[in-house]
């Protein structure tokens, strides 16, 4: 369909305003938080269900693709248009529908920032549990694309634990429910097969969410190391001695040195890594839990574990910890984020193979991760507008996921696999694993509208 | 349809002479709601099991999967029975990481044997799920019916522990989803959609869970209430603080008095509400005596704490309530918003009572979920036509509370009078889609699952 | 500015941004208008694109670049600090280099080129407010030489609004017996509007000027209640004398128990710091110190404060250019200021006051909006 025609039917729907397509707006929907580019045919905001349905309709009508998009922040190309398509931009579907305390749940659309619900809840005294470090700016719709993680998911789960309901527009326009406030509905949990769809078998228009009150007691504790191999054995150490803390995030050098020029965040710079670990939850008993934690560092050769004494302080350490990412870039312009998991006990050894691979390379790796849940994410520095480095990059990248998966881990812990991953699929699954899934894209988008391209390997077709 | 010889022999081949019924008089043990079926197979391992599920799907023989059979009271009337498949001899535990915190079992082994296990390994560990019968209850029963108990409250239940699965698809396909640690987004999520699938889209073979290490603690307070306001308002109380129970369940006087006929338990209010506390030493100490403070506010007229062995008597004869071999025995299930919580009690009460029902009713208070057992002896076929009217009043009540109704056991005389699923909803349609997908031959389980899937 | 030279530039600074996001949450623009175009990566992504030769100078790409209130807030929060501002001001360079810029511009530039002032009256007219402020010493506070400048600023001296900043302020000084002088007709414009509208190869004259008169008198510093001039001498020009701004003027005066409060004032007050004086410049506490000095005075902070502070919407001149986005910036920053249930919202800067105030008239909100050279004045007299 002509570009024209496209933008005046879906004007017709959600007002001239809101349907995007000079070229300057084509490039700037053309890319995310990723390596990847695309090119979408236009981009439309819709501002409600019945908005979306509408686009839906027409699109699939008119055999025209739908790529759904929160901030655009997610790391693996998953709102990339790489087919071109409609872009749905949610960012003015962002209203908090309901905090409903009684119940323990929150009902949001899909546009709202992750922090914004957080900051609302806090007035009550409740808390929506997945915290990934983008939370500032990831919207709750992207949240349930990706399924994302964060420090806390340690001990409270992924977002597909909190994550109860939708309300869901399907390929052909079709609004339903899936989930609700109430737990254990009958039937299939579609809940939770579409939470980590990354867009690709429908689209959440309403997110029900499970809030609770936040915990009586917080202590907060920066263990300092002198080497990143007793940083690792004391993560798999805590575990095994029966402790679940709250968070149990590891920073090695590199990273702290790139935090430590971005803000103060207290993390040492001589340290080879830290480990960033918060207890929760109540305040009975909390004291002797942290001092066993600290005597598992210290029998691991810790330097120094120290306490965060306020408030401030504790935030601090958190803001270093999310900004890892970002502050890399002040070392080398970009950054290339793995997302592998190992079990926790390989740690250790991943961890140094990983660096070997930097070296064999030639490439800085700089890492920050959530060591309890044996979720790497090596940063791989690099100037992008170097060709023969930035094919380097992917090359490593795709040798580090090797590994992990190797180890007995996978590909992606909370990252999703989008564009970026497809060819790694095949790492840790085979092509009758890839079939079966391809059935579930089948059963919920036979037409491929949504998101195409993306997730599952094409090579398998045939399978 | 083959001729049933070629059928026999053909599977027979494939697990062995002795692990294939077919004598009649055998087979009628392992009747589903009146329907024999025409051999069972008990396949040890995941390759063989493949293979009788792609026999039966080039044949088109409906197949229906069973662990030890404490649920097969569970779902609607099957279109078909030919091939009954016993997961008992996939009872392996073929992977037990305690260092990383998970397990790899077959489906075949029964929970209380995994917890066994577990417990005597290094510190001690434990699988955080404590559905009804964990002593004959197997993983991949419990799992396929998402079957939970008192402590999901604190643990959640399988879909917040399960991080892996290998199952045989109807195809025979050995299809393997998710893997061995804890945070995994890679490609989507089939173990969700396989848990409570009750075995309609494939045979679940193995399953890797997250395990946790043993609580330093555990204890259990019953605190009694003779008015239901009073037990609800506390109930809802602790579940708005910042206490972290492991359980807590209300039950009403006939669930009591049932109760008390199995253990010796000195209450005597109306209700009881039951606290599980585990964890940290010093926390399930505090919350003893704050929760016990907090109950005599509301008119707690008795308290009674339990630790160890007693308090661990108590959970199992509340969690075992159901009396799994009684043909007759209906038990329903009901969702609600946790705030509906006395209300849905207290509407269920009147319901059965204007019905002549005795309901014994035990809820999952944290959790919004609400079982009732109408207890009645033999159900006459005119006593059918009031029960279907009764279940068909509590499921509108689940609905208008947010919620709906599974009818989890019931004979077959009942099950014909009404879905056992309860109110279809809007997503009915992708269900149905995903079955189709996955099974398009129907050979699993026809019949039984939500929506005639 | 021509195109090629971005590359040399800023090619660099803006290869830094990794398309994280983290910007999006707190642009005020982006707030308002939730398209990728208003957010500082998608600034970025268009300076890189034109650097790349991979886009032209699309229309679109002029409103994007005209449509920042320069409040720096993205580069504040950014973990890279990318300077997302720069590269939207060298754009802005390049588009007037290409003649491809709002029309409202060429306004203010013909304004400066004849008078000297943005607001097209005779530059004599500078010193208009002088005339409100009853009873004053024969030399209207302009003198030949003296030990410190009171740079008084455009807004501040044209637009009757805004005039009670200077005549408080000067009042201040009087009582505080400064020996300071204004330039009156002689001071020109500081040259902050031409930085914005991408022309400031066109200051040199005006700095040139100001910086003669600032000899002349033989000042030893130059005093300044608008943060936007403060910030443009304190980067843009060269003079051996001591650049202030008004709090931090009036906090060593304070010491100097040259200023004295007396019964102070009951009230409940939150601060805005303005983005040129706060995050541009790193003047946070003598505002602060000031009103912590004021008997009874209580002070709430905003949810956004000192680093963090969110623009009022006035900023790089968006009122001129896009008054509607600038008011619905404006109307989230009122929004903050209530939840902090203040009596009284303090600045320290005139632009601030007039969008924040302008914005609560307009729609009828009982919002009260000082100059904290009122409230300073006002605890002084009473
Ligand atoms: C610096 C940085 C730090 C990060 N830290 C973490 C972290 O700690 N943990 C973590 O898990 N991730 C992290 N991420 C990745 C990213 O922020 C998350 O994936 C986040 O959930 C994406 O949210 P978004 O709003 O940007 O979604 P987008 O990137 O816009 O979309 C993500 C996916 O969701 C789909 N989607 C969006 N909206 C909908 C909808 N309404 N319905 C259906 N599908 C939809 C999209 O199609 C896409 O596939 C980080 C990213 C960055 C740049």
């Amino acid at each position: 369909m002509e570009r024209e025609k496209m933008v005046e039917e879906l004007a017709g729907i959600v007002g001239k305003e809101n349907v995007l397509s000079s070229e300057t707006d084509l490039l700037l929907y053309g890319y995310d938080a990723s390596l990847f580019r695309g090119r979408p045919d236009c981009i439309v905001l819709p501002g409600s269900t019945e908005e979306v349905s509408k686009i839906v309709k027409f699109a699939r009508a008119n055999g025209i693709h739908i790529v759904a998009r929160g901030s655009g922040t997610n790391l693996s190309g998953g709102t990339i248009p790489t087919q071109g398509g409609i872009v749905l931009h949610f960012s003015r579907m962002n209203r908090v529908l309901e905090i409903d305390i009684e119940n323990q749940r929150a009902v949001v659309e899909p546009g709202i920032f992750t922090l914004v619900l957080k900051n609302q809840l806090a007035r009550y005294g409740y808390i929506y549990q997945p915290d990934p470090a983008s939370e500032k700016v990831s919207t709750l719709g992207g949240n349930f694309g990706e399924n994302s993680g964060g420090p806390h998911c340690l001990k409270y789960g992924v977002t597909t634990n909190h994550i109860l309901g939708a309300e869901v527009v399907l390929y052909d326009g079709e609004v339903i429910q899936v989930g609700g406030k109430a737990l254990d509905h009958p039937g299939y949990d579609l809940t939770g097969v579409l939470v980590g769809s990354e867009g690709t078998l429908g689209i959440a228009t309403k997110l029900i969410l499970r809030i609770m009150p936040k915990p009586e007691a917080v202590k907060t504790m920066l263990a300092i190391y002198n080497s990143l191999e007793d940083a690792g054995r004391t993560v798999s150490a805590i575990i095994a001695d029966g402790i679940i803390p709250a968070t149990l995030e590891m920073i090695d050098r590199l990273t702290i040195k790139a935090v430590e020029e971005s803000i103060h965040a207290g993390f040492p710079l001589d340290a080879e890594a830290v480990l960033l670990i918060e207890l929760d939850g109540l305040k009975d008993g909390m004291e002797r839990l942290a001092e066993r934690i600290m005597e598992i560092c210290r029998k691991n050769n810790v330097r120094e574990v120290k306490v965060a004494k306020t408030e401030a302080e504790r935030a601090q350490l958190w803001a270093g910890r999310r900004g890892a990412f970002g502050a890399v870039a002040r070392l080398r312009p970009n950054y290339f984020v793995c997302d592998g998991t190992v079990p926790r006990t390989r740690l250790p050894e991943v961890l140094t193979r990983v660096m070997e691979i930097g070296r064999r390379y030639g490439l800085a790796i700089a890492n920050v991760f959530h060591a309890g849940d044996g979720n790497l994410h090596p940063l791989i520095l690099f100037d992008e507008r170097n060709e023969e480095e930035l094919r380097k990059v992917h090359l490593a990248g795709s040798e580090i996921l090797k590994l992990c998966a190797d180890a007995g881990g996978t590909i992606s812990g909370e990252h999703g696999i989008g564009t970026e991953k497809m060819k790694e699929m095949l790492f840790v699954f085979n092509s009758q694993d890839i079939a079966a899934m391809k059935k579930v894209k089948k059963a919920f988008d036979p037409e491929d509208v949504y998101n195409p391209g993306k997730v599952l390997p094409e090579q398998t077709l045939s399978a | 349809m083959p001729s049933t010889m070629k059928t026999l022999s053909r599977l027979q081949e494939i697990v062995g002479e002795a692990n294939l019924i077919k004598d009649r008089d055998r087979l009628k043990a392992y009747k589903l709601d009146g329907k024999t079926p025409k051999v069972v197979v008990s396949p040890a391992t995941v390759d063989e099991t493949s293979r009788v599920v792609a026999y039966a799907y080039e044949k088109g023989l409906a197949l229906v999967p069973r662990g030890n059979g404490t649920k097969m009271k569970m779902g609607g009337i099957p279109k078909r029975v030919d091939i009954l498949l016993s997961t008992t001899r996939l009872n392996r535990i073929t992977d037990k990481d305690c260092d990383n915190l998970t397990l790899c079992v077959e489906s075949g082994i029964t929970l209380d044997e995994v917890q066994k296990t577990l417990a005597r390994e290094g510190r001690g560990y434990f699988l955080p799920l404590d559905p009804p019968f964990s002593d004959k209850a197997t993983l991949g029963g419990i799992v396929a019916t998402n079957a939970s108990g008192p402590k999901r409250l604190l643990y959640g239940t399988a879909r917040d522990l399960i991080t892996g699965m290998k199952t045989v698809f109807p195809n025979g396909d050995v299809v393997v989803s998710g893997g061995k640690t804890v945070k995994n987004v890679s490609g989507y999520d089939m173990c969700k959609l396989l848990i409570g699938s009750f075995g309609t889209l494939g045979i679940i073979c193995e399953m890797t869970f997250r395990l946790l290490p043993l609580p330093e603690k555990e204890a259990t307070l019953l605190l009694s209430f003779q008015k239901l306001e009073q037990a609800d308002g506390f109930v809802r109380e602790i579940i708005s603080s910042q206490l972290i129970p492991a359980s807590i369940e209300t039950l009403n006087r006939p669930a009591l008095d049932y109760l008390k006929r199995q253990i010796p338990l000195s209450t005597d209010g109306n209700y009881l509400v039951a606290i599980g506390l585990e964890g940290v030493r010093e926390g399930v100490e505090r919350q003893m005596a704050e929760i016990g403070e907090r109950g005599k506010r509301y008119g707690c007229v008795n308290a009674e704490a339990m630790d160890g062995e007693e308090g661990e008597a108590f959970w199992k004869a509340l969690r075992d309530f159901s009396i799994w071999s009684d043909p007759d025995l209906i038990s329903l299930k009901s969702n609600f918003f946790l705030s509906k919580h006395g209300e849905m009690i207290a509407s269920y009460e009147r319901m059965t009572a204007e019905s002549g029902v005795r309901s014994a009713l035990i809820c999952h208070s944290g959790n919004g979920i609400l079982y009732s057992h109408l207890l009645t002896a033999k159900v006459s076929r005119s006593k059918a036509e009031v029960l279907a009217g009764l279940i068909q009043k509590m499921t509108l009540e689940a609905v208008k509370n947010g919620g709906n109704l599974i009818v989890e056991s019931a004979p077959s005389s009942l099950k014909k009078r009404i879905d056992v699923w309860g109110e279809a909803r809007s997503d009915l349609r992708i269900m149905q889609r995903i079955k189709e997908e996955m099974d398009p031959r129907r050979i699993l389980n026809p019949g039984r699952f939500v929506g005639g899937i | 500015m021509k195109q090629e030279e971005l590359k040399t530039l800023l090619y660099d600074e803006i290869a830094k941004c990794n398309r994280c996001g983290f910007c999006l949450a707190v642009c005020p623009v982006y707030t308002v208008k939730g398209r990728e175009w208003a957010t500082p990566r998608g600034k970025n992504a268009l300076i890189r694109a034109i650097i790349e030769n991979k886009i032209d100078w699309t229309p679109e790409i002029e409103e994007t670049l005209f449509r920042c209130t320069g409040c720096r807030l993205c580069t504040q929060t950014c973990f890279p600090a990318v300077e997302t501002n720069q590269g939207v001001l060298a754009g802005r360079e390049c588009l007037v280099d290409r003649r491809q810029y709002p029309k409202v511009v060429d306004r203010v530039v013909e304004a400066l080129e004849k008078n000297f002032n943005i607001s097209g009256e005779s530059n004599q007219s500078r010193s208009m407010w002088v005339e409100g402020l009853g009873e004053v010493p024969d030399h209207k506070f302009q003198k030949e030489r003296a030990e410190v400048i009171y740079f008084v600023g455009c807004v501040a001296a044209f637009y009757p609004m805004a005039h009670k900043i200077p005549q408080t302020f000067v009042r201040i000084l009087d009582r505080a017996g400064v020996d300071f002088t204004i330039l009156g007709g002689e001071e020109w414009c500081c040259g902050f509007p031409l930085i914005q509208a991408g022309m400031k190869e066109k200051m040199g004259k005006l700095v040139e000027h100001n910086e003669q008169k600032v000899k002349e008198v033989g000042a030893k510093a130059v005093v300044f209640a608008c943060p936007s001039c403060y910030h443009t001498w304190k980067e843009r020009y060269h003079t051996d004398a001591e650049l202030l701004h008004s709090t931090q003027f009036m906090e060593r005066l304070i010491e100097e128990k040259k200023i004295a409060f007396n019964n102070g004032i009951e009230r409940k007050v939150t601060y805005h710091d303005p983005c040129d004086l706060g995050r541009n410049s790193g003047v946070y506490d003598p505002p602060r110190n000031i009103l912590r000095k004021i008997p009874n005075l209580h002070l709430v902070e905003l949810e956004g404060n000192r680093q963090l502070s969110v623009c009022c919407g006035g900023g790089g001149d968006l009122e001129m250019i896009d008054p509607e986005l600038s008011a619905a910036i404006a109307q989230r920053k009122v929004e903050e200021i209530q939840r902090t249930g203040a009596d009284e919202v303090v600045t320290s800067c005139q632009q601030c006051i007039r969008t924040i105030s302008g914005y609560a008239r307009k729609h009828k909100i009982k919002i009260r909006v000082k100059d904290i050279t009122e409230v300073v004045w006002e605890a002084m007299v009473k």
